[in-house]
């Protein structure tokens, strides 16, 4: 019998370029290797420009590598993606909205009970008349998380979703995602700058540097400290790149 | 300045005959410029190697001003009536399609994701993603396009026309009826400002979020 792949993302040995007209070709990253464990959620911190967005663009299939493998295990496996905007279509209702992935996916049969069952779950039910540009920042945020999440992905990317919203909202949109993982336990990657959000949210906490600088922790206030031989080293990122 | 031979005027037949020859023409070539703009523009942005050869080809024609087209018109097309509707559309699809062109060149990426992740063909991103995404610009390209056609229409009218709106301001004119020339210029204005109203009319019912958004 095959042994099963615990990991839902493999990077293998992969590399990424742009070609520039004024630079000449520009590396992101070179022969990067990094596992996404199934079921769990990662989170990628990093500086601004180390190819964060770039890699999850990647794994989203909305951009190619010049060199080495990406597996998703299953191949088959549903991404849903949650960009830093845009999220939604301006000229659709939030209704529309949601209704537009399933019926692109579809699974038409019954889409008006899942659209209606998703907004329900969002409380949404007294926005889905509602255009766009006439919801708060959070709001739109929660519309692209529902949209998001009725297709039921197996795996979920989100590129700093939550960093425009206030402390309150916040915390709010963060309940909403911790209470659909543990409901659906995709596998969800979640790209921030927010050490606090990392540490509340995240399995496995990813720092990505610029080249080829890569390291993985486990969130050590998930896991007993005292079996993370990388704690020290998390604590001295922390205290390096916050303090 | 005789008023009461514009009003008499007003109540010819002929004035309206000449009317409703320019409004042929003006809409049948405004609506092929149109046609042609959308389709070629969508073709440039689709297929690359297609952009490379025909933008630079479209560059080169778009600054010939729309009279030096009318020697040209009245030697390929049969009819008076064909090489107005030809110089009419030379007067609408330049501008339509730099604006459109320029539309799709900035088209914003990430709705073009949604494509991607949802696995759209060709016709349901360009008809659900791209052409409610450029909407806006597709009724600016609309504005400016019935302009230029209308200014076409007017000038072609004037120089080869046997009958239209431009034909019976530039014949008064030779004819020293002032008032008819005053009626016509009226006329030709009324007309032009009504279309373009037409148009922003439909955006701003159509194109509220977009308004919003701005």
């Amino acid at each position: 019998m095959a042994k099963k792949n615990k990991n839902a993302i493999t990077i293998n040995d992969v590399t990424k370029s742009y070609q520039s007209e004024k630079w000449g070709e520009k590396v992101v990253f070179e022969n990067l290797n990094i596992t996404f464990e199934k079921g769990k959620i990662h989170c990628i911190l990093g500086v601004s420009g180390c190819g964060k967005s770039t890699l999850l663009k990647i794994i989203a299939g909305l951009e190619n590598v010049k060199d080495g493998e990406i597996v998703i295990e299953p191949n088959n496996s549903l991404i849903a993606i949650i960009l830093q905007d845009n999220n939604l279509l301006p000229w659709l209702t939030v209704y529309d909205n949601i209704a537009f992935a399933l019926k692109a996916l579809q699974k038409e049969e019954s889409f008006d009970q899942i659209v209606q069952r998703g907004l329900q779950k969002f409380n949404l039910i007294e926005y889905q008349n509602f255009y766009p540009f006439e919801l708060s920042e959070g709001l739109k945020q929660k519309v692209a998380l529902a949209k998001t999440l009725v297709t039921n992905p197996n795996i979920v990317l989100l590129d700093e979703p939550f960093c425009s919203l206030d402390f309150i909202s916040k915390n709010k949109a963060h309940k909403v995602y911790l209470s659909e993982f543990s409901k659906e336990h995709f596998t969800s990657i979640l790209l921030t700058h927010d050490i606090e959000e990392t540490i509340k949210l995240g399995d496995y906490i990813h720092l990505l540097g610029k080249g080829n600088d890569y390291k993985k922790f486990t969130n050590p206030l998930k896991k007993p400290r005292n079996k993370d031989e990388n704690y020290q080293e998390f604590l001295n990122f922390i205290i390096k790149e916050y303090t | 300045m005789d008023f009461s031979i514009i009003i008499n005027e007003l109540t010819e037949r002929t004035l309206y005959d000449n009317i409703f020859v320019s409004l042929k023409n003006v809409l049948t070539g405004f609506t092929i410029a149109f046609v042609v703009a959308l389709l070629l523009a969508l073709l440039l942005y689709e297929f690359k190697m297609l952009d490379k050869i025909f933008y630079p080809i479209i560059e080169v024609l778009r600054p010939i001003p729309n009279a030096g087209w009318v020697p040209i018109a009245i030697i390929i097309f049969a009819t008076i009536e064909q090489s107005i509707i030809f110089i009419t559309f030379v007067g609408a699809f330049f501008p339509m399609f730099i604006s459109l062109y320029r539309a799709l060149k900035n088209f914003p990426i990430n709705y073009l994701y949604f494509a991607k992740i949802y696995k759209l063909n060709w016709f349901d991103r360009t008809t659900k993603i791209i052409l409610p995404g450029i909407m806006s610009n597709i009724f600016t390209a609309l504005m400016i396009g019935i302009s230029g056609a209308w200014l076409s229409v007017i000038m072609a009218e004037m120089i080869s026309g046997r009958m239209g709106i431009g034909y019976y301001t530039w014949k008064s004119y030779t004819l020293l009826s002032y008032e008819k020339v005053f009626l016509g210029i009226i006329i030709m204005g009324i007309l032009g400002a009504l279309f373009s109203l037409f148009f922003a009319t439909i955006a701003k019912k159509k194109l509220f979020w977009v308004r919003r958004i701005d």
